[in-house]
């Protein structure tokens, strides 16, 4: 293909991109530096926000929750995730039935789903968790206390992002060769040698790839917490986004601030995003 | 010797080999495979209940009478109403808002389609460093925070007068959108075979006669792909709605959020009426288009 003719094909999308994306971004960037109230122009204030923030002790403390959050989420859905396609993979009749039933709580809005998961916590209306820990003489009051409210939220994930990670993990099992497990399994390896020394590193670039974007999405949490702990500021469950839209829309208006959380999130977001742009890259070159 | 060949025809390679070397030990192990599978069969349709049961909870909310909804210990005996569905249906703006849902998420979809599909196409099969830099910089845009985006275009939108209509939350949703759908369809352009442009062409297609009378036919799966999934995140956007939308414009996940956020007990059945009515289609869309969904999943996976 001519580059006129790549200039005449891509040229909508590139115009719309930059216009509606890079522009915005700029904006982005330029009130970072600014003190900006809304409806009103901003005025530069050098670095005065990035201060700000990294010496907030809110923020930090809703960053510590984030990451942590972030980390306990991944492992939790890559370890289910897998456990759940090995089985899957193992079954015959029925696999697909079952994969599309999983896959109702990644597809359904994530509002709808967080709604509904948080009822089975809520004493309102006899949820049927705190039911079942009453078995054990247990009643955790999971909307209101700090470590149960961050508790659900990390629950909520795994209930709603693991179906993906199945997903992913078990399109590769179904692409591996069986020649390899055989030859192992003759030599005397057993179910979890085969596991650990084939299966794991054959499958290798689908974990990076399931725990990146599980990361990316997972520093971005918003959402769920909106909608589970509308009150997370007081709750202890307020996320980098959640505080994100609290100085910007919520409490104060303050979008200098908010940009510059903004900007450090897309730099973190890059550098982790690395691996994934090569390949990109790569598989781009490849034509 | 025949210790091995028992143990390979086990592996259920060739059922013809297995049935001719059938050795009592041989059918021993695939009694017990066939345990085994069952007992992970049950497993499996245990953790596929408990992913189902928040669903299964909001069902049985839905149609409880009033009183016996909110009772703790749960009451599990009680004649099924539908009165919630009613109250959602007449008493609140649920059928408006749906409709205009639809209506936002479908524009999006066809912007994105009618811009991104020929952006796509030149990106597959041009073959210098722009089309790489091009799709590097969508994967970024494809995941940076939603709000770095919204919040420049909530102080424009305020400033141009155009803040709580469609045309401003179309526009959004196409911007925040467009780099997946891109990226979903580069994968879907790059398996169809470079040899049917040049044989179009040589058979005297311009160029964008090929993509036109040849490409876009044998696109037809991979756009439905990318047009299921833009429409699934449109209709399921919050961070976007919630910035630009305050009454005229609200989509279903501001108008749940916001009915619950009302935090009032006489609400929560028709919320459970709505939840119903909500997942009931999705999840008969996922179960029927499975196999396109999964091609999307694992095509354009970058979720934002």
């Amino acid at each position: 293909m001519k580059l006129k003719h790549f200039a005449g094909f891509s040229a909508p999308a590139i115009i719309l991109m930059v216009g509606l994306l890079i522009v915005p971004l700029g904006a982005t960037l330029m009130w970072s530096f600014q003190n900006v109230p809304v409806g009103q122009p901003g005025v530069f204030n050098g670095l005065a926000n990035y201060q700000e923030i990294f010496t907030s002790e809110r923020f930090g403390r809703d960053v510590a929750f984030t990451v942590v959050y972030t980390l306990i989420v991944t492992v939790a859905k890559v370890i289910i995730g897998f456990g759940i396609a090995l089985m899957l993979h193992r079954i015959t009749h029925g696999r697909m039935v079952i994969l599309g039933l999983l896959m109702a709580a990644y597809v359904v809005p994530t509002v709808i789903g967080a709604l509904n998961f948080s009822w089975l916590f809520s004493d309102i209306f006899g949820g049927p968790v705190n039911r079942f820990l009453e078995l054990f003489g247990m009643h955790i009051n999971w909307l209101t206390e700090t470590g149960p409210a961050r508790t659900l939220i990390g629950l909520h994930a795994i209930w709603h992002e693991t179906p993906f990670v199945i997903l992913i993990l078990l399109a590769g099992l179904q692409t591996l060769p069986e020649e390899p497990m055989e030859a192992a399994h003759l030599d005397g390896a057993n179910w979890w040698q085969r596991q650990r020394f084939l299966v794991v590193p054959m499958l290798g670039p689908l974990f990076t790839f399931v725990g990146l974007i599980s990361i990316m999405d997972s520093l971005k949490v918003f959402d769920s917490i909106r909608i589970i702990t509308p009150a997370a500021g007081s709750v202890g469950t307020e996320s980098i986004m959640a505080y994100v839209y609290s100085v910007a829309l919520g409490e104060s208006y303050r979008l200098g601030i908010a940009s510059a959380v903004n900007v450090v999130t897309i730099f973190i977001t890059i550098i982790l995003l690395i691996p994934f742009l090569r390949s990109t890259w790569k598989g781009a070159r490849a034509v | 010797m025949t210790s091995i060949t028992s143990r390979l025809s086990s592996g259920r390679r060739d059922p013809l080999a297995s049935a001719l070397v059938m050795r009592p030990t041989a059918i021993r192990r695939r009694r017990k495979d066939r345990i085994v599978a069952l007992g992970i069969g049950a497993i499996l349709s245990f953790f596929a209940f408990l992913s189902l049961s928040p669903f299964i909870w909001a069902m049985l909310t839905a149609i409880k009478p009033f009183r016996q909804a909110f009772t703790n210990p749960p009451t599990w005996a009680f004649t099924p109403e539908f009165s919630s569905f009613a109250q959602l249906w007449r008493g609140t703006e649920f059928a408006a808002v749906l409709v205009n849902t639809f209506i936002v998420a479908i524009c999006s979809v066809i912007v994105a389609l009618v811009v991104g599909a020929p952006a796509a196409y030149a990106f597959a099969r041009y073959a210098g460093v722009i089309g790489p830099i091009l799709l590097v910089l969508a994967v970024v845009l494809r995941t940076i925070p939603r709000f770095a985006i919204i919040l420049p275009f909530y102080e424009a939108a305020k400033g141009l007068g155009i803040y709580d209509t469609n045309f401003a939350l179309v526009a959004a949703l196409v911007a925040v959108n467009m780099p997946f759908t891109l990226i979903l369809l580069v994968g879907f352009f790059r398996d169809i075979p470079v040899e049917l442009d040049e044989a179009a062409m040589i058979d005297g297609c311009s160029r964008f006669g090929a993509f036109r009378r040849v490409i876009i036919p044998l696109m037809g799966p991979g756009l439905v792909t990318a047009g299921v999934f833009t429409l699934l995140l449109a209709f399921q956007e919050y961070v976007v709605a919630l910035t630009l939308t305050q009454n005229y414009a609200v989509t279903i996940p501001v108008f749940i959020a916001a009915q619950k956020g009302a935090d009032d007990v006489s609400t929560y059945q028709t919320l459970a009426a709505a939840s119903v009515a909500l997942v009931i289609p999705v999840v008969l869309i996922v179960f029927f288009a499975r196999r396109y969904l999964v091609a999307g999943i694992g095509g354009g996976a970058v979720k934002g």
